[in-house]
């Protein structure tokens, strides 16, 4: 059940973060100028950008409560349900607050301190809860519960300060770091006996630099620099034009960075493929073929001019390639000393 | 009937419906502080860094708010004659040219690259993109979009991102947009009762009623402080 759940909550999120990105990309962020209320709201007349903003809101809420479910279980399984009675608490004082928070920021302008200090003290409670539970699905399950509820935040925050990049950029990278949370929920609870030795050390390497490369990509987009460069393959008829600036590095650098991570893609894929068959090496090789679907994207992105369709779905590549990387990090343990060698001679462990 | 006779009663019957139409003026007050207009980065881009801009999102001029939409919304008729002129939207300077400007549903839309530097022209209904493409230079050719659904189409530039501009549609053409004293001026309104809204990308709407009686100019002012919220 506990499995199902992480599961679900996992593929909701892919949803919420797609439906994020056509937000963004319909120009919808502030279709409702209030938040967590849409036009005072908990149901506004969902027409136009504001149909868009607010499903997006209602896919956060069905995913928030889906992670409400997924503590519960976990602590009561571990027989901690006065722990999971507090983390509903704290849960509570925190949205509580914000609310609050929100409310009187979107009608005076001013983001009083008392409920900011009320936010703090929740995420101390969280995390006071994430120490105490027993069990490491336990410890995941509180952790994914306060990450949703700081990305609810983040999402308040993008809304009442008026889509600021930074806030934008941290929204889209906790969402992912919520998605790594849901799927190791999801796919942590297989027997332990039955992952396979890997290379742990590239395979945490080569997330990390689809998790910067993710990064990289929103910073691009919500800086607007994603079409500064337009003559494919090129730059400004350069590979990497000097003297120009920032904005045209920054979108350089998430091009080249594009090319490091396809190769630490391949690397882990014919690394893991060695130790592996079955779903594992589907996995490992759908890392690659992935990147190749993300560049190809990529460069569409740029030649529709940033469609909805091309942009969006570059976004959802992105999603998936991490999802994969997490996917193998949680099917895989570290290998032993006796287990390296012959991996290393490309021998099945 | 002879000629001259035909032309006395086709006048006799045309001038007073044409006496009838009536003028909705007015004007947007603004009596908050209009936030400082801050500059433009368009450092990005070579040709566009030459001049130095500053965000034309909020014009505000002696208490008056410039380039706000203002349109009838509920009881006016569907234009009778779409007009035959062609709305253009230029992009000069790295800016559209109008910021702001109103076309009738069917009435025909240019958009032109009048600089030397790549633009797209990529514009909103809503959440729905109408059309996206892009002008290489000021030698491409113009785009040419009919207006076909009422609403305000939001124009952007995904090259150089500060660059918008708006085109309020209507099916009545009962609208106007503020200028730069925050007057506007709404001619060949039948008397009746309207619902007019006003519109503006910051401060999104506010909508009034007015009765418009044979004889008189009927007068609106519309009032925005600065703590609204809404717009595109």
């Amino acid at each position: 059940m506990i499995r199902r759940l992480a599961a679900a909550a996992a593929f909701f999120t892919v949803i919420l973060i797609v439906a994020g990105g056509v937000v963004t990309n319909t120009d919808s962020g502030l279709a409702c100028p209030d938040w967590p209320t849409c036009f005072g709201s908990a149901l506004p007349r969902m027409t136009g950008n504001v149909a868009v903003e607010h499903t997006h809101r209602l896919i956060a809420t069905a995913v928030g409560s889906c992670t409400v479910a997924l503590v519960v279980l976990t602590l009561r399984r571990a027989r901690q349900g006065r722990l999971a009675a507090a983390l509903a608490g704290f849960s509570v004082l925190i949205l509580g607050a914000a609310f609050w928070a929100g409310r009187v920021k979107h009608l005076s302008d001013q983001l009083p301190a008392l409920p900011v200090a009320l936010v703090l003290a929740g995420y101390l409670g969280c995390a006071w809860v994430i120490a105490r539970a027993r069990e490491t699905d336990g410890k995941l399950a509180a952790a994914a519960l306060a990450v949703v509820m700081f990305q609810g935040l983040l999402g308040g925050l993008t809304v009442l300060y008026r889509l600021p990049t930074l806030i934008l950029v941290l929204h889209l990278g906790t969402s992912m770091i919520f998605l790594a949370l849901a799927l190791l929920l999801a796919l942590r609870l297989n027997d332990a006996g039955a992952r396979v030795a890997g290379p742990r050390g590239l395979l945490w390497a080569t997330a990390g630099a689809v998790y910067m490369q993710i990064l990289l990509g929103a910073t691009v987009r919500h800086t607007g620099a994603g079409l500064v460069c337009v003559d494919l393959p090129f730059c400004r008829g350069a590979l990497w034009p000097t003297g120009v600036h920032p904005m045209v590095h920054l979108h350089m650098a998430h091009r080249a960075l594009a090319f490091l991570v396809l190769g630490l893609l391949c690397w882990s894929a014919v690394r893991v493929a060695r130790v592996s068959r079955g779903a594992l090496r589907a996995l490992a090789w759908a890392g690659p073929l992935l990147a190749v679907a993300q560049i190809a994207l990529g460069v569409l992105t740029i030649l529709t001019f940033k469609d909805l369709v091309p942009l969006t779905a570059h976004l959802l590549v992105g999603a998936l390639l991490l999802a994969d990387q997490v996917a193998l990090l949680a099917l895989t343990r570290r290998a032993t000393a006796t287990q390296e060698a012959p991996a290393a001679l490309g021998v099945a462990a | 009937m002879t000629r001259s006779r035909f032309l006395a009663v086709a006048a006799a019957l045309i001038v007073p419906a044409a006496a009838m139409a009536e003028t909705i003026e007015g004007e947007v007050d603004f009596s908050g502080k209009p936030p400082t207009a801050g500059k433009l980065h368009r450092e990005a881009d070579p040709y566009c860094a030459k001049k130095t801009m500053t965000d034309p999102t909020v014009l505000v001029k002696g208490g008056k708010l410039q380039n706000v939409w203002v349109h009838v919304t509920k009881g006016a008729k569907e234009a009778a004659k779409v007009p035959s002129s062609v709305v253009e939207m230029d992009q000069k300077d790295c800016m559209y040219e109008p910021r702001m400007t109103t076309a009738v549903v069917g009435q025909k839309i240019q958009a032109k690259n009048g600089d030397p530097v790549l633009h797209n022209v990529h514009t909103y209904l809503g959440s729905t993109t109408l059309f996206n493409k892009g002008m290489p230079n000021d030698k491409a050719a113009p785009i040419e979009y009919t207006a076909k659904d009422e609403g305000m189409i939001k124009w952007k530039c995904d090259v150089h991102p500060w660059m918008r501009g708006y085109i309020g549609v209507s099916k009545s053409g009962l609208q106007a947009v503020t200028g730069a004293d925050g007057s506007f001026k709404i001619s060949d309104v039948p008397p009746g009762k309207y619902t007019i809204e006003a519109w503006h990308e910051k401060y999104g709407t506010k909508s009034q009623e007015v009765t418009v009686e044979a004889g008189k100019p009927a007068k609106v002012t519309f009032k925005y402080d600065g703590t609204e919220k809404g717009g595109a």
